[in-house]
């Protein structure tokens, strides 16, 4: 079934993913250029968590629950706890990966608008359980720091590295894990259920319990892709993470990459961010988010199928295909 | 000894009493024909059976298993397949795909690679060996129904539902399909097809139950059937209803 | 918490005004949904929209806030009408994800236009001043701000308008028919299209108006929205998605417990309510509690 070829593609894009920014990192030393770029991989991998649940059919609104739980759990794990922030990057996310479970059971009967509302109700939940009935533990409104997950006595460059490169490995790791997974049957149950709930399960597919896998796992990859920024980037986290906002960018990140694809969320990423960085010194953070809402809006109505097909003629343009045997449309 | 054994099921939608004490067995590898007026609880019956939705009254067994309140995806892989009456498949999936789905998930086929050679074996076996490769989206009427069966089988299903596989056909698409299901039938699969149209009803069923207004009103062989009173007057009393409530 | 008939009744004052806001918000998120089959979360924005407009025309033009609301909900009308038209009609058969997918968008265009403007000259809340804002009625037991009597008035009357415009007229038979059967309105005859746009327009201007009755007993920013919109999702579900009655009856129900709620229960858990609520409803009732249909 061209299993084999969609590996040896995954590889390579995986090699060309690593090798690039490593190569990009011998040229260039600016902060700035650094930090931007370890924002598009940790949040990579968080789109890419977003986009995993999507191909399940479960567009999330409340995605910040992952995000938030991920880092919060990690940060207590580390500062309370006394684990390693290198370990307790890969324990946190057991929380919201628990979450993932248990609101994926809660909405396992609900479709698009229902599934999105219960989602993001979900995340407001957890915010005020964060704000309040665990505010002994997460310092309520204020946060807390998170501990470096560099060594201490780096320079700061060095540190700006170190964050750079352990990024961009998990961000490339993420990409295999969920390309494997998408390419094995798991995937196969994902795209069935997407499609259609009914029928997958006149054909045997156990439509809850692959709904339920697909949110923990997406739980797990998107609490450590918020562990990761608490300990790199922001060093702090607080219950602002339950917004709207951070709901919201996986969705515009994936949508950009084109949906349904394990390369698509890092694209998209990319793009925006990159966008972003730019608009941002140009016209300002609110006429950056119009555009960005506009483009949106246009690219929602012009190509009303999804811009997957406009990507995947792409990329077989390029000369990476999928299966020989399949012909994926949204 | 019975592979399905449907007793005193019953099934209510608001208002509406869809099946009412619905009885019937159906042998290994048998054809059995289901028919009735629009409305009669046709396709009610076979989402009852295939879990689609549970009976309020009634148990369903399936050879030796009991069926009623399990979930779809457990009785799929039972052995009940079914198809549905507007063609649904996966449309992000190609034609080998959608019934790869069924093999690897209710068929227990162990791996993928022995999944795809298969439903290519499948697909051969329906007539859409050479649309393989190609999305459901672009098929016709007939290759779709012909993709339905095709999923179906590959669920190794033991006993098929096929609910109106045979509409919009024309006469010699009958025809060919009509022989399908004889090949389906000498695999040892047994059979209960919702049908309307007559030809395929006299030619193909060993036996036909009849359901009007959510009862079964006769069961016998198509010659008993079509001198039924109770049917001829369920039929040619009018035809029931416009709508699809309840079915 | 010393609960006396004073306390009591401003408790129920509160909940029945912020109740007729819900009302308003929740009616025309359930007249879209039910018309058009069309769940629009940007609704919240459009309700901003209103509040902002009114504000400006009563902040730098002197208008009368309680005048100024026709004018918000005309505009913001209009602004429905034409987002119907550009967005939400080119999306009619595709997935129902592209719905969702739009509405984000219109959240990010109206949240940022509104805060392009509103930021830099403002704080970071307003509120609309009405010439009433002082005037009490005194009854005893509480005091009745003018402000809230106005409200209700307003709310209701536009209420009644709404009944009369859906049952009185041939728009309105055209609204509960295609709502009720779009496939049966169309071959009546009856011009759907229109009927969508309309509806749109309708569902909007009711947010506008929301939005500047909101505005007036609330600060706001052009964030403020979100929140009452969601809350207004969770009472549709419960009321019965596309069924006027029960947008109005939940709106109102809500505005109650939510009022006493937080009495109880302190403020951060007032917003949590409504999705305690929903979740609550979805997992027991996903038809909500009334039938569909106008």
């Amino acid at each position: 079934m061209g299993a084999l070829r969609r590996l040896r593609r995954e590889l390579i894009v995986a090699a060309l993913m690593l090798g690039l920014p490593l190569l990009l990192l011998t040229l260039v030393r600016e902060l700035f250029v650094l930090q931007v770029l370890t924002f598009v991989f940790i949040f990579a991998i968080y789109a890419q968590s977003w986009n995993l649940a999507a191909h399940s059919g479960q567009f999330s609104l409340g995605h910040a629950t992952f995000l938030g739980l991920g880092s919060y759990a990690s940060i207590i794990a580390a500062s309370r706890l006394g684990l390693a922030p290198a370990v307790a990057l890969f324990v946190g996310p057991i929380l919201p990966a628990l979450a993932g479970f248990a609101i994926g059971a809660l909405c396992r009967r609900l479709r698009e608008a229902y599934f999105g509302m219960v989602t993001f109700g979900c995340t407001a939940i957890v915010q005020v359980l964060v704000v309040e009935q665990f505010g002994w533990l997460t310092n309520r409104w204020d946060g807390l720091d998170a501990p470096r997950l560099a060594p201490e006595g780096l320079p700061v460059e060095r540190v700006a590295v170190l964050n750079y490169v352990i990024s961009l490995a998990l961000m490339v790791a993420t990409y295999l894990v969920v390309a494997a997974i998408i390419r094995s049957r798991i995937g196969l149950a994902f795209v069935a259920i997407h499609d259609n709930e009914t029928v997958a399960a006149a054909a045997g597919v156990s439509v809850v319990r692959y709904r339920l896998l697909a949110m923990g796992v997406a739980g797990y990859i998107g609490g450590v892709a918020g562990a990761l920024n608490g300990h790199t980037l922001t060093r702090h986290i607080s219950p602002g993470v339950f917004g709207l906002e951070d709901s919201i960018w996986p969705v515009l990140y994936s949508i950009a990459g084109g949906l349904g694809t394990p390369e698509g969320p890092i694209l998209g990423t990319l793009l925006v961010r990159v966008f972003w960085e730019w608009a941002l010194r140009r016209i300002g953070g609110f006429d950056s988010l119009i555009l960005i809402g506009l483009m949106l809006a246009l690219v929602v109505t012009a190509l009303p199928r999804g811009i997957y097909p406009v990507f995947a003629r792409a990329t077989a343009a390029l000369g990476a295909r999928l299966t020989p045997n399949s012909v994926k449309q949204p | 000894m019975s592979l399905l054994a449907v007793r005193r099921v019953s099934k209510r939608f608001g208002g509406l009493q869809a099946l009412s004490e619905i009885d019937f067995d159906i042998g290994p590898g048998e054809i059995v024909g289901l028919i009735g007026p629009n409305g009669a609880g046709k396709s009610t019956l076979i989402n009852a059976v295939t879990g689609v939705y549970p009976p309020d009254a009634g148990t369903i067994h399936f050879d030796g298993h009991e069926l009623t309140g399990l979930a779809a995806d457990r009785i799929a892989r039972l052995g009940v397949g079914r198809t549905f009456q507007i063609p649904q498949p996966f449309g992000s999936l190609s034609c080998l795909e959608n019934v790869v789905v069924g093999l690897l998930f209710a068929g227990k086929v162990a791996s993928v690679e022995a999944a795809a050679a298969e439903a290519r074996a499948i697909l051969e076996f329906v007539g859409l060996g050479d649309k393989a490769a190609l999305a459901p989206g672009s098929l016709t009427i007939v290759d779709l129904r012909k993709l339905e069966l095709a999923r179906a089988l590959g669920t190794g299903a033991r006993l098929l539902l096929l609910d109106e596989i045979n509409t919009g056909l024309t006469a010699a698409e009958i025809t060919e399909a009509i022989r399908l299901i004889e090949r389906v039938k000498q695999r040892g699969t047994a059979i209960l097809m919702v049908e309307h149209l007559v030809r395929v009803i006299m030619g193909a069923c060993e036996r036909i139950i009849v359901l009007d207004f959510g009862r079964k009103i006769a069961e016998g062989t198509p010659d008993e059937i079509a001198r039924d009173p109770a049917v001829i007057r369920a039929y040619l009393g009018g035809q029931k209803g416009g709508g699809d409530a309840g079915r | 918490m010393v609960l006396d008939a004073g306390t009591l009744l401003r408790i129920l004052l509160w909940g029945l005004v912020s109740g007729s806001v819900y009302m308003l918000l929740a009616t025309g998120i359930t007249l879209i949904f039910g018309v058009m089959k069309v769940v629009n979360f940007a609704h919240g924005e459009l309700m901003m929209t209103g509040a902002f407009v009114t504000f400006i025309l009563s902040h730098a033009f002197g208008l009368n806030p309680y005048v100024g609301v026709f004018v918000s909900m005309a505009a913001v009308g209009v602004l429905g009408i034409v987002i119907e038209r550009v967005g939400f009609r080119r999306l009619r058969g595709t997935a129902k994800i592209n719905e969702i997918f739009f509405s984000i968008a219109l959240i990010l265009i109206l949240q940022n236009a509104l805060a392009r403007i509103f930021v830099p000259r403002f704080r970071e809340y307003v509120q609309i001043k009405t010439p009433y804002a002082t005037e009490v009625l005194d009854l005893g037991l509480i005091t009745l701000r003018y402000d809230f009597v106005i409200l209700l008035v307003l709310a209701w009357a536009t209420l009644l308008g709404l009944w009369v415009v859906l049952y009185r007229t041939g728009l309105g038979r055209d609204v509960r028919g295609t709502s009720q059967n779009r496939t049966a309105a169309m071959l009546m005859g009856i011009r759907v299209e229109r009927v969508d746009m309309l509806t749109f327009g309708i569902g909007a201007a009711l947010g506008a108006l929301a939005g500047s009755l909101y505005g007036i007993i609330n600060p706001f920013g052009p964030y403020a929205g979100t929140l009452p919109a969601i809350k207004a999702f969770a009472v549709i579900i419960l009321g019965g998605l596309g069924s006027v009655r029960g947008a109005v009856v939940g709106g109102l129900l809500y505005g109650i417990v939510e009022s006493v709620a937080t009495f109880f229960l302190g403020g951060s858990w007032r917003d949590a309510i409504a999705f305690v609520l929903l979740i609550v409803v979805l997992l027991t009732r996903p038809q909500g509690l009334f039938r569909e249909g106008a």
